[in-house]
């Protein structure tokens, strides 16, 4: 088990920066996950870490180990692929033994080994299966592909969205199955996903990544509550964060005056934002911040609902407009109506504000 | 009554289209049927007018006669050896530049691809001359080398096993690596079994090719110790030139390309199913 | 894709890189070389310049060589390229019994030209072959076959026609399953019928693949030599003495290796104008189809 450092890591395919400068600490024995949306650089950071690409420029240290220059064989890290990569002209055992015959341990210990793990991951009905005779919409598979990669016992686990292909049911399931494993191991994870919900499930930390950059690196908590520009705000959370347009009255020691969503309220901002009177903001509230009250202070018409079961979300049309979003999502276990006019109210504290040119908090 | 008469209207349509089909295969099939039964011909009944077209006896002496007349056996053995070696070293020389070519990065691939194509146009008669004289200063002539080692490279069955080993998924050889496989075994252990299909079709098509082939066996071998069963047969065909000793060719002639027959009718199966996953076009 | 050793692949291509520099690029420029010499095999070649090209069109042979080559190769394979087409597409069509018709057409592309060479030479024979005594039912005159100056290459065209109307079926059945069925759909719905489909959606789709097959056809058909081997010796009076069969005599019976060599360039250059000039007539018009180059 080990730690991986990224350092100054940056990769770029022909004319394309696909990671810019990447500095990322990942703790031993902690289930780190990467989240970003497709061509955010997050696969290519796995791969930089397995030692399937080389870096453009930059370290990577895993353990205490420059392995900047080491082939993957010699990283001691393992890989489950996006599609488990299992060879599909050998049975379940051979897949399973493949990873120790390769490193010359013997007959005896391998067979040990691949029965000691198989049991771990229940498959030991399945070890003279093909992989083309692996029924059951991609769990199964998934197992042997994580067999494959427990088996070598290696430093640190790399995971490229191994959940994707599954069925609904099947992945909520495999995310508490993978987090116990990871526990169980002990060993440290590095898990690549699009899925937020993923990863906020499973992580003990997460790296948003947006178009080959890191823009914040948290506790799921922490990414939650505290985004620290836009694109993390609104990348996480369903329904996403509501972000609207303002401006700012007035600045005065660590407060703004603002004048939002039909009320001038005063936000608090941070000691070395520079944000001055008059400057645009973006503020940024969360629907299920949002409270529908009969005496709130806002006043919308309902244009939309979405009934997800167990609430519904609300595309609310405020009345009072003069800015550009003025639909906000809002949530609700009542029943409401289309062209409804309903009345909201939310608390200061949970606006959050970014500046309007670089998206960053304020 | 109605469905029948819907199916006799279907088999209407087809009718004369398979009758015509089943005309050209039967005109196809005949010389090959003509050459097994004139095998079984005797002398006289060879030369009897009109033609015999099923010999009345079945004269099995005309297969070991060939075999008094010129060193048959031999020759089958040395199309074997020489077949065998070359199909063998030519896959492999193949199926290793094939798969650098498919799924290595490296300076010069495009060049040699480009060499590759190249020599697939440029027709073989122009080197002929020029690699006779190559095998002659080597002093290979009447050796077997003059006939296996020309025979290892194959343009084109570099480029069929290229296009097929693209399709082999690239996380399988990433795979492979960082279970800690080296290069050589993650050729030989992943690569290579999943190229079963293309591998087919690449050693069916130079077994034949080298098997059947003619004018290089003629040109570097002069010893009838090393003649090929081409060779023998041409060998054979010298013997007499009379129509009465055509029974006896006619066994020869089978017997050659009974090895050729056999394989292919028993690679039947291998071949369509390269083809239906679609590695090929045109 | 990264993660091995960078002198990996050149350990993979290695045997055949070293193949083809040996026994393919060196013998190029040695045709080209030779044939400005005067070689035997057996003394060091001796430069004679132009001397053998100068030699080559004075000489009456080889211009009857090149003739009779071209003709051969024309006329076969085209009536071959009509065979394998017509068959592919009577083929194509899911028929029962398809598998076997392949099977049966293709069996004398494997069997080695000696052997169908000696099965013919049999079948020509003008007293006690067989295709006469057809010929007689039928109520036709009886041929000499490759035993008349007139008529040997044309019998020599005949057998091999039918050696590789099953390779040129194979080829087109390929090139015929590559067409989407959409397209006959489509055309189906637009209200065409058999002919029209054909000429409208089949043969233009076809171009790559009736290109394809031309020019494999040109070059091995200009190439005939096994059959004039076994059976005519370039006879009868000299009538199937094809440019191979000239090549050959002149290499290694008449130990003219350079001049044999310089004919070969001539051909070579013959066969690259013949191809070019098909790759550019079939170029014109070509199609391209939605998604995808032809």
């Amino acid at each position: 088990m080990a730690k991986v450092e990224l350092r100054g890591v940056s990769k770029v395919f022909g004319s394309v920066e696909a990671v810019k400068s990447v500095d990322l600490a990942i703790e031993d024995g902690s289930f780190f996950v990467i989240l970003g949306p497709s061509g955010s650089g997050k696969t290519t950071i796995l791969r930089i870490i397995a030692g399937l690409e080389s870096p453009t420029s930059g370290k990577v240290i895993i353990g205490d180990k420059d392995v900047t220059d080491v082939p993957p064989k010699d990283r001691d890290v393992a890989m489950v692929f996006q599609n488990y990569a299992l060879y599909p002209h050998m049975t379940v055992f051979q897949n399973l033994a493949f990873p120790l015959e390769s490193r010359g341990i013997k007959k005896g210990e391998v067979r040990r080994r691949v029965e000691e793990v198989a049991s771990l991951l229940r498959i030991e009905h399945l070890l003279n299966k093909k992989p083309s005779q692996l029924s059951g919409g991609g769990g199964k598979a998934q197992r042997v592909a994580l067999g494959r990669a427990i088996i070598r016992r290696p430093k640190v686990f790399l995971m490229d969205e191994p959940l994707s292909n599954l069925d609904a049911k099947l992945r909520v399931y495999m995310r508490s199955e993978l987090r116990k494993l990871q526990r169980t191991l002990r060993a440290t994870f590095v898990y690549v996903t699009h899925d937020q919900v993923e990863a906020m499930s499973m992580a003990d930390k997460v790296a948003v990544m947006f178009k080959g950059e890191i823009h914040q690196v948290g506790s799921p908590a922490q990414i939650y509550s505290d985004p620290q520009d836009t694109e993390v705000a609104s990348f996480i959370g369903t329904p996403p964060m509501n972000l609207i347009r303002s401006k700012v009255i007035r600045v005065d020691k660590g407060e703004a005056d603002i004048q939002v969503l039909g009320r001038q309220v005063k936000v608090k901002v941070r000691q070395n934002s520079h944000v001055r009177d008059g400057e645009e903001v973006i503020v940024g509230i969360r629907p299920e911040d949002l409270q529908i009250s009969k005496d709130g202070a806002l006043s919308g018409v309902v244009e939309g609902i979405e009934p997800l079961g167990r609430e519904n979300i609300l595309h609310v049309r405020l009345n009072e407009s003069t800015l550009n979003e003025s639909t906000l999502q809002v949530i609700s276990t009542s029943t409401e109506s289309i062209g409804e006019e309903i009345r909201l109210n939310f608390s200061c504290e949970k606006l959050i504000l970014f500046d309007s040119k670089t998206n960053k908090r304020i | 009554m109605v469905s029948a008469l819907k199916v006799k209207k279907r088999y209407l349509h087809v009718l004369p289209l398979y009758l015509a089909l089943s005309v050209v295969a039967i005109a196809f099939f005949f010389p090959f049927f003509w050459m097994l039964m004139s095998s079984f011909k005797s002398p006289a009944e060879l030369l009897r007018l009109p033609i015999v077209w099923i010999p009345s006896h079945f004269l099995l002496s005309n297969y070991p006669a060939v075999f008094k007349y010129v060193p048959f056996t031999r020759g089958l053995l040395n199309s074997a050896l020489v077949t065998l070696t070359s199909v063998f070293g030519a896959t492999l020389i193949s199926s290793m530049a094939a798969y650098a070519l498919a799924k290595y990065r490296f300076a010069g691939r495009g060049a040699f691809l480009n060499v590759i194509l190249i020599s697939l146009s440029v027709p073989g008669f122009v080197t002929l001359i020029p690699l006779y004289d190559l095998v002659y200063r080597f002093g290979w002539i009447n050796s077997y080398l003059a006939l296996i080692i020309p025979y290892l490279g194959s343009a084109y069955s570099i480029f069929l096993l290229r296009q097929y080993i693209i399709t082999i998924p690239d996380s399988l050889i990433e795979a492979a690596r960082l279970d800690g496989a080296n290069e050589f075994r993650i050729f030989w252990r992943v690569v290579f079994p999943l190229m079963r299909p293309a591998l087919a079709v690449v050693i069916f098509w130079n077994f034949f090719n080298i098997w059947n082939d003619f004018l290089w066996p003629l040109l570097v071998i002069n010893d009838p110790k090393l003649y090929t069963v081409q060779l023998v047969l041409s060998q054979l065909q010298g013997y007499e030139s009379g129509v009465s000793f055509v029974g006896i060719l006619m066994a020869g002639s089978f017997m050659a390309i009974l090895p050729t027959l056999t394989i292919y009718l028993l690679g039947q199966s291998q071949m369509k199913r390269f083809y239906n996953l679609g590695g090929v076009k045109g | 894709m990264r993660g091995y050793p960078r002198h990996i692949p050149y350990l993979f291509l290695l045997p055949a890189l070293l193949y083809f520099v040996v026994f393919w690029g060196y013998p190029l420029f040695s045709a080209v070389y030779l044939s400005f010499t005067s070689y035997n095999f057996l003394k060091s070649p001796r430069w004679v310049g132009v001397k053998n090209y100068v030699a080559l069109f004075r000489d009456g042979l080889f211009y009857h060589s090149l003739i009779i080559t071209v003709e051969f190769a024309v006329i076969s394979q085209l009536i071959t390229m009509a065979i394998g087409l017509s068959l592919a597409l009577a083929v194509n069509s899911k028929l029962r019994g398809r598998e076997l018709f392949r099977v049966i057409l293709f069996l004398p592309v494997i069997t080695s030209s000696v052997a169908i060479s000696l099965m013919w030479g049999y079948m020509f024979d003008p007293i006690y072959g067989v295709l006469n005594s057809v010929m007689k039912a039928l109520g036709l005159p009886p041929q000499q076959w490759v035993h008349s100056p007139s008529e040997a290459l044309a019998s020599l065209m005949i057998m091999t026609i039918w050696q590789w109307a099953g390779y040129h079926m194979f080829l087109f059945l390929s090139g015929l399953q590559a067409i989407p069925e959409e397209y006959y759909h489509a055309a189906l719905i637009d209200g065409a019928n058999a002919f029209r489909r054909f000429f409208r959606v089949t043969l233009p789709l076809l171009k790559p693949t009736i290109l394809f097959v031309l020019v494999l056809a040109t070059i091995g058909g200009l190439q005939v030599f096994t059959p004039v081997y076994v059976l005519t010796s370039g006879g009868p009076v000299l009538s199937t003495y094809v440019l191979m069969y000239y090549i050959y005599q002149e290499a290694f019976h008449y130990l003219q290796a350079g001049y044999a060599d310089a004919a070969s360039m001539i051909f070579a250059l013959i066969i690259l104008a013949v191809v070019g000039l098909e790759l550019w007539l079939l170029r014109k018009g070509g199609l391209t189809y939605y998604g995808q180059r032809t």
